[in-house]
C-alpha cells in the first residue's frame, strides 16, 4: 500500500488549481460547446494465494475524452463524444468504449423528442449516470455492460409528462450493443426493443448518484425497464467478435428478455440507489453452452441470470468529500449453483467539484460463482479525474 | 492502508472553510404557476404584474395572484433572466450570450445585445438586474466561476453593450438569480439553497438566508415587500415574509 500512499499525497499537494470548465461558441442560433476530460488511476490487487499470473498492479489511462455538444435553435440538438484512449486500445469495453456518443435529436413541440444515432440505451438508471459524477472507478458487474448493452445504434422516442415527473423512452436498436459499429447488423436481421419509464417525486430527478446540492426536500425516483430481442442466427453465421460480453449471454442466438427496476433517493447530501435486473434467455440451439449440458427436462429450454446492487453515499460540502459504499450480487446462470457477491467502498475528494476529483475505490470479493472466478480477492484503484 | 486514510482525513480537515451565520426562513405560501420550467421572475415597474421566463424560451406576464394574463408569441433560444426597466422587458438568453430587449405592448424584440462569454453552455448568464447604486446593469454567470459583469449601453439601440467591469465573485456553488431592492442586491443560489444580501458597491455578502426550496431559479419582491422565490422543478412560487436578520 506504500504506492497508494505516495500517489494520494502527491496528487493532493500538486493539483490544487481550479478548472474553468467548457468553452462555448455561438452565432446567435447555433451553440457549440467543447469540453473534455482525462482520468488516470493506479490499480492494485491482492492476488489469490495459488495464482501464478502475478500481473496484479498497473497504471491506467481510463479516459482521454473530447466532446462536442450542440444545439441549433430550439429544435435540434446533437452530441459527439469520443474517448481517444479507448479508440487507440481498439477494444469495445461496454463500460468505457471509444465512441461514446454520436447522435442527433429533434424536438417536436408538445409531442415528443426523437433521437437517432449511436448513444446510451435508456435502460438502467445506473448505466445512465455519467461516470464522472460518481466516486467509484467502476460500475457494478450487473450494470457495466456484460449483462446487457449500454450503447447501441438506433432510434429513440422520448416523452415527459406531469411537469417532467414522469419520463418515458422507447427505442429500437440493432441489438449488438457496443460492437454494433463493426458490422451492419447480424444475420438474424432482427432488432432489439428497449423501453424505460421513470416516476420522480416531488420534482424531476436528474441521473446523478450524489446529492451535491443537498436538496432540502427528500426526492425519489422509481424506474421500470424492459428490453427484448429474438435474434436467431442461420446455421454457420456468427455475431461480431466481443458482442456476447464476458459471460457469453449479452447477445446470443435465441430469445432474450430482460427487465429491471431501479430506485434512487436523495436528501441533504445523503443519497441511495438500488437496482435489480433479471434475464430470461432461450437459446435457439438446445446444445448451447448457456444451457450447461443439461437436458430439456432440467432446463425447460431456458436459463435465468441477473442480480442487484444497493449503494449509499454522503456528500460533505464542508469537506469537499464523497463517501460511498456498495454491495452487489449477481447470478450468471440459475443452471449452475452459486452466485457472486462484492463489497465496494469509495472516497472522493473534490478539488473543484466533479471537474477535478481524486477518487479511491476498494473492492472485496465476498463470494464467487464457479464460472466467473477472478484472479484476485481485493482491488484498490486510486487516481484523478479532470474535466475541462 | 490506515496511514493513507489518516493522511486524507487530515488533509481534508485543513481545507475546511470558515462557517458564517445563516438564518433559516420558511415560505408562508406556495402557489403553482402555469409556466413550464420557470427560470426567473421580476416585478413590473408599475407593480401591477410580474414577468416570468422559462427554460423553454418563453415569456409570460402574470397578475399579482400569479395567474397568467399574457403569453408572448416570441420564442427565445433559452431564457434564464428577466427584468423590467424603462418600459422594456430584458430577457437573458444564457446559451447564446444575448440580452433581448422586448416591447411587450407590441410583443416584439426591439434590440438584441451580445455579451461574449466563453464558458460552458449552461454556465453562462443566469441573471440580470439594474444596480441603481452604480447606475449599471449587472449580469452574473452561473458558476465555474461565478463572474459579475457590469454593463452599460444595454438600452441604447444600435450601440454595442459595453462591459465596464468584470470580476469573479467569491461564493461557492452557483448564482441563479439577482434582484435590486431598497438599496441592496439580493442574490439567489440554487445549489446552496440560499438568498444572499449583497452590498451593491462592493458585492460582498452581508447576510445569508437558507431556504427550503427545490431548484430555486428566480427572485424578486412583491409590491408589499414579500420575498418571492420561483422553483423551476416544482413550477411554483414560494412567498416569504421580508427576510430579517
Amino acid at each position: 500500500m506504500k504506492k497508494s500512499t505516495y500517489l494520494a499525497t502527491t496528487l493532493f499537494v500538486v493539483f490544487t488549481s481550479t478548472a474553468f470548465g467548457q468553452y462555448t461558441i455561438s452565432d446567435g442560433k447555433h451553440v457549440l460547446e467543447i469540453s473534455g476530460s482525462f482520468s488516470s488511476f493506479l490499480n492494485l490487487r491482492n492476488m489469490k494465494p495459488n495464482e501464478l499470473d502475478k500481473n496484479n498492479d498497473r497504471f491506467s489511462l481510463r479516459d482521454a475524452q473530447i466532446q462536442f455538444e450542440g444545439r441549433v435553435g430550439t429544435r435540434v440538438e446533437y452530441d459527439f463524444q469520443v474517448d481517444i484512449a479507448d479508440l487507440i486500445s481498439g477494444g469495445a469495453d461496454p463500460e468505457n468504449p471509444g465512441l461514446m456518443d454520436a447522435w442527433m435529436k429533434y424536438k417536436i413541440p408538445h409531442w415528443f423528442d426523437i433521437q437517432a444515432g449511436y448513444g446510451k440505451v435508456n435502460y438502467s438508471r445506473s448505466s445512465l449516470v455519467p461516470f464522472n459524477y460518481t466516486a467509484f472507478w467502476q460500475r457494478t458487474e450487473i450494470t457495466r455492460g456484460n449483462f446487457f448493452s449500454r450503447r447501441d445504434v438506433g432510434i429513440t422516442l422520448m416523452k415527459d409528462f406531469w411537469k417532467k415527473k414522469i419520463n418515458a423512452q422507447f427505442g429500437v436498436y440493432n441489438g449488438l450493443g457496443e460492437t454494433t459499429l463493426r458490422t451492419t447488423n447480424d444475420a438474424s436481421g432482427k432488432f432489439e426493443y428497449v423501453g424505460r419509464i421513470e416516476f420522480c417525486y416531488p420534482s424531476p430527478f436528474r441521473h446523478r448518484d450524489i446529492d451535491d446540492k443537498h436538496v432540502p426536500i427528500p426526492m425519489f425516483a422509481l424506474g421500470l425497464n424492459g428490453r427484448y430481442a429474438n435474434k436467431v442466427l442461420p446455421l454457420g453465421e456468427f455475431f461480431p467478435s466481443g458482442s456476447a460480453g464476458d459471460f457469453g449471454f449479452k447477445v446470443f442466438s435465441g430469445e432474450k428478455t430482460t427487465y429491471g427496476l431501479d430506485f434512487a433517493a436523495q436528501w441533504m447530501g445523503f443519497s441511495a440507489q438500488f437496482e435489480i435486473h433479471q434475464i430470461k434467455g432461450t437459446p435457439s440451439d438446445t446444445s448451447s453452452f448457456l444451457l450447461r449440458d443439461l437436458n430439456q427436462t432440467q432446463t425447460k429450454g431456458y436459463f435465468l441470470a441477473g442480480g442487484y446492487y444497493g449503494q449509499l453515499n454522503y456528500h460533505s460540502k464542508k469537506l469537499h468529500t464523497i463517501v460511498s459504499i456498495r454491495f452487489d450480487e449477481n447470478n450468471l446462470s440459475d443452471l449452475i449453483p452459486g452466485f457472486n457477491q462484492r463489497f465496494s467502498g469509495a472516497l472522493a475528494y473534490q478539488l473543484d467539484g466533479f471537474n477535478s476529483m481524486i477518487k479511491m475505490q476498494f473492492t472485496h470479493i465476498l463470494k464467487e460463482e464457479s464460472i466467473s472466478e477472478a484472479r484476485w480477492t481485493d482491488q484498490v484503484r486510486i487516481g484523478w479525474q479532470y474535466a475541462f | 492502508m490506515k496511514f493513507t486514510l489518516s493522511l486524507f482525513i487530515l488533509a481534508l480537515c485543513f481545507s475546511c472553510t470558515t462557517a458564517q451565520s445563516v438564518y433559516k426562513i420558511k415560505p408562508k405560501k406556495k402557489v403553482n404557476i402555469a409556466v413550464p420550467e420557470p427560470s426567473d421572475i421580476c416585478l413590473a415597474e408599475d407593480k401591477q404584474s410580474y414577468y416570468v421566463v422559462s427554460d423553454d424560451g418563453l415569456l409570460f406576464q402574470l397578475d399579482l395572484d400569479f395567474k397568467v394574463i399574457k403569453k408572448s408569441k416570441l420564442q427565445f433560444n433559452d431564457a434564464e433572466g428577466v427584468i423590467h426597466y424603462k418600459s422594456k422587458v430584458y430577457v437573458v438568453e444564457e446559451r447564446i450570450r444575448m440580452v433581448a430587449i422586448v416591447d411587450m405592448n407590441e410583443d416584439e424584440i426591439v434590440a438584441k445585445k451580445e455579451i461574449p462569454y466563453a464558458g460552458g453552455r449552461n454556465k453562462g448568464f443566469e441573471s440580470i438586474c439594474y444596480n441603481t447604486a452604480r447606475e449599471k446593469f449587472i449580469l452574473f454567470t452561473e458558476k465555474d466561476p461565478i463572474t459579475l459583469f457590469e454593463v452599460t449601453q444595454l438600452d441604447a439601440d444600435g450601440v454595442a453593450a459595453q462591459v465596464t467591469n468584470r470580476k469573479e465573485i467569491d461564493l461557492s456553488g452557483d448564482i441563479s438569480s439577482v434582484t435590486f431592492y431598497k438599496g441592496r442586491l439580493y442574490v439567489l443560489s440554487d445549489e446552496n439553497h440560499c438568498v444572499y444580501r449583497m452590498n451593491p458597491n462592493t458585492y460582498k455578502v452581508e447576510v445569508t438566508w437558507k431556504i427550503a426550496v427545490l431548484n430555486p431559479e428566480g427572485i424578486c419582491f412583491s409590491p408589499s415587500g414579500d420575498l418571492i422565490i420561483v422553483s423551476d422543478d416544482m413550477q411554483e412560487v414560494n412567498i416569504f415574509d421580508f427576510p430579517t436578520e
